[in-house]
């Protein structure tokens, strides 16, 4: 440890000494907190999980996807990579505030579905949203919703743009890139008060620019 | 077009988040280890905090049972909401966990009496284990907390130099003394208790 990070202490050496002697037998005994302290500092966490729920859909999480799973998307990010790479030689006119587009799929996650969905990220001035066309909406389940996220290339950081119900435009959170969150993902929220990603994710793809 | 560049293969585990002055081995500055709670606090999970609570509860608890018996409960509780709250003004670089979570202990006690419209209680001549009288304009509360957090940074130190403080401090040894009684060279005793106070004051300073 550390024991000099000041550049001159708050405390002379003979400060600290008389407090030190101060100390009774006493003192080095502890309290414990009654159970329900923690059982409350808990539940309160809950609310103030849920309360910060709007911001914290803007803040980064780190409960999310084990090592395997990692591997899975950066296999994803070269696939839907190179495919895209193919896709745009084929095609040449794109849509002049089209700047990124991703294809959506369930490949390697945790939640199967059949349906398949596209990303499309303009921009219209300084307003720029992702646009997401969904060939069907997945069903989420009971008590769930679907929620859509952009993350961040090294997957330690994410945003969420809102909870999907349809196809439909999503605003680009201020502060953020498709070049630095280039992951379009579409998780399986349970209705739990947690405001970070489930882990559950139902379809992925790879913004790549148009 | 271009492919994105994968940096996903050479990744830092999600929860290991180290502190922020760590620098990366060969950097040639000395390498502060990253206490296991202070960083699963800092990642604002609810294991992060019950991990804090573990730790850390039982100080915290004395400390607002000693001053403020009656709210004890509530002010643990509320002490331990506003630091998960607060989790990013804690700094690893200026100070322990336990004397940060000290620092917060001190204002909901302090703010808990002035709600009820109370003075601090400024005398306990009953029971001395309660608040003393402050000499030096420092709430009564601060005094108390200072004692607990000697005594927790004591329990940080190791056995030997631990050893030599306690005597030097509690049975009023003189450094010879201290260095005939246990067959520490006297130099070693006096690095320990130079070390020993540097700790403390460590643990002093980040809670004021």
């Amino acid at each position: 440890m550390n024991d000099n990070s000041r550049d001159y202490p708050l405390f002379s050496d003979d400060a600290v000494e008389r407090i030190a002697r101060k100390v009774e037998p006493h003192d080095f005994d502890r309290i414990e907190p009654p159970p329900q302290v923690w059982n409350n500092v808990l539940a309160e966490l809950e609310v103030a999980l849920a309360s910060e729920e709007a911001t914290a859909r803007r803040k980064s999480t780190n409960r999310f996807m084990s090592p395997r799973v990692l591997s899975m998307v950066a296999a994803l990010v070269v696939l839907v990579g190179v495919s895209l790479a193919l896709f745009n030689l084929q095609e040449d006119s794109v849509p002049a505030d089209q700047l990124a587009f991703a294809s959506l799929t369930d490949a390697g996650l945790q939640i199967p579905t059949s349906e398949s969905a596209e990303a499309v990220l303009s921009c219209e001035g300084q307003d720029c949203f992702v646009e997401v066309t969904l060939t069907a909406v997945p069903s989420a389940g009971a008590d769930a919703d679907l929620e859509l996220w952009l993350i961040n290339t090294d997957v330690s950081d994410m945003r969420s743009l809102g909870i999907v119900t349809q196809s439909g435009r999503f605003e680009l959170p201020a502060g953020v890139t498709f070049e630095e969150f280039p992951i379009v993902d579409i998780s399986v929220e349970p209705r739990d008060g947690e405001a970070t990603h489930s882990g559950q994710s139902m379809l992925r793809g790879v913004l790549a620019q148009t | 077009m271009s492919v994105i560049p994968l940096p996903l293969f050479s990744m830092r585990p999600l929860l290991a988040t180290s502190p922020r002055n760590v620098k990366r081995p060969g950097d040639q500055i000395q390498v502060i280890p990253a206490d296991a709670t202070e960083v699963a606090f800092r990642s604002g999970s609810e294991n992060g905090l019950a991990a804090a609570f573990t730790a850390h509860g039982s100080l915290i608890h004395t400390l607002c049972a000693r001053a403020h018996p009656s709210a004890a409960a509530d002010i643990t509780q509320e002490v331990f909401l506003a630091a998960w709250k607060a989790r990013d003004r804690f700094d690893p670089d200026r100070g322990p966990l336990a004397a940060w979570l000290v620092g917060i202990a001190k204002n909901k006690i302090i703010d808990t009496y002035r709600k009820e419209g109370r003075q601090v209680p400024q005398v306990s001549n009953t029971d001395t284990s309660r608040l003393e009288h402050p000499t030096d304009g420092r709430s009564p509360v601060d005094h108390l907390a200072d004692r607990l957090l000697v005594t927790e940074a004591l329990a940080t130190l190791p056995d030997r130099p631990r050893t030599v403080v306690q005597l030097a401090f509690y049975q009023d040894l003189t450094h010879e003394q201290i260095a005939e009684h246990t067959a520490i060279p006297l130099g070693t005793v006096k690095s320990d208790i130079r070390r020993g106070l540097a700790r403390l004051r460590r643990y002093l300073e980040a809670a004021s």
